[in-house]
């Protein structure tokens, strides 16, 4: 049955609003829903750029701090190659002083090294430890001789005596005053610490200086 | 203008069909607002995830780029070393004989 005019209206207005409204429900739901993909987008973009860029800095970090390791590593290794060749050098220095106790000149030179070492303990009464080789090198004359050499340069009369205890060393001497505790070590293995340690910068810059 | 009380029934019964039809309308509109922000959740959920895969993925290229230029410095001071060692041990070879001799005096050298 139709309805009449009035209610027929009142049924229409019904529907039209209420499919306005269902419009405006829709239109601001998708509205609402397009700002917040817009606004996920948009912050989604700055913490993708900042995430980036803070993991660009860590990696450049780790790129500089590997690369500096590298280069002290390249530095250590080229001063060790430095050192190996100035140790070579007093390797064969000791070679060489080695040899030097078969020589004939040594003789000559222990001979020095025992008054140098009466000289540096003032004379007096003093007690010398060499080792068996060259205790045949050494006469009752020398020691007289070299007693008197030192007792000139030192100013106080010197005698000298060979201990019985061999010494451990290759060449030289170890010098003490009797019944005392001074000592001078003149032997070619402390001879050889003490150029090491005195000269070792000048040896290296005969190696490797311009 | 109704013009008895059966008319009016009906008429009455037109218009509470009406907005229970209304009302359905609504509630669809509803439903599918729910839906559009369900989607919109998901939508989101799915560009942040992007974000995590972006930046792995850029991390993992700029590790990659590390390693690479880590291991061309190092190739490089490698090159430099074996230069360098050659010319130093060129250099130190030429000159030990002359040292040895000079250390070698120096140890023998007495003060009287």
């Amino acid at each position: 049955m139709p309805l009449s005019p009035g209610s027929e209206a009142i049924r229409r207005r019904i529907l039209e609003e209420a499919e306005s409204r269902a419009k405006r429900i829709l239109s601001e739901a998708s509205s609402k829903a397009e700002e917040t993909v817009r606004a996920a987008r948009e912050n989604a973009e700055k913490t993708r750029r900042a995430r980036i860029e803070e993991r660009e800095v860590l990696v450049k970090e780790k790129i500089e701090r590997q690369m500096a390791e590298a280069s002290v590593d390249y530095h250590g290794r080229l001063e060790e190659k430095k050192t190996e060749a100035v140790n070579r050098v007093f390797e064969e220095v000791a070679a060489q002083l080695n040899a030097f106790t078969a020589e004939k000149g040594y003789g000559a030179f222990l001979f020095r090294l025992i008054v140098e070492s009466g000289v540096k303990l003032g004379g007096g009464e003093l007690l010398l430890q060499i080792n068996g080789r060259d205790r045949d090198r050494i006469q009752a004359a020398t020691l007289r001789k070299a007693a008197k050499t030192i007792e000139e340069k030192a100013n106080q009369k010197t005698t000298l005596e060979l201990s019985d205890d061999e010494g451990n060393f290759s060449g030289g001497v170890v010098a003490s005053k009797l019944g005392g505790g001074v000592f001078v070590d003149n032997t070619l293995e402390e001879r050889l610490k003490l150029v090491q340690r005195e000269l070792t910068k000048e040896v290296e810059a005969m190696l490797h200086g311009e | 203008m109704v013009k008895d009380f059966s008319a009016l029934v009906g008429e009455l019964k037109a218009l509470r069909e009406a907005e229970t039809e209304a009302q359905g309308m609504l509630d669809d509109a509803e439903r599918r607002a729910e839906e559009i922000m369900r989607e919109t959740t998901e939508e989101v959920a799915r560009i942040n995830a992007r974000i995590e895969m972006d930046v792995a993925n850029a991390y993992g290229k700029m590790q990659e780029r590390m390693k690479e230029s880590v291991a061309a410095h190092e190739r490089k001071l490698d090159e430099d070393f074996n230069e360098e060692v050659a010319k130093l041990e060129n250099k130190a070879n030429e000159r030990t004989e002359a040292a040895v001799r000079y250390v070698v005096e120096q140890a023998l050298r007495t003060e009287v």
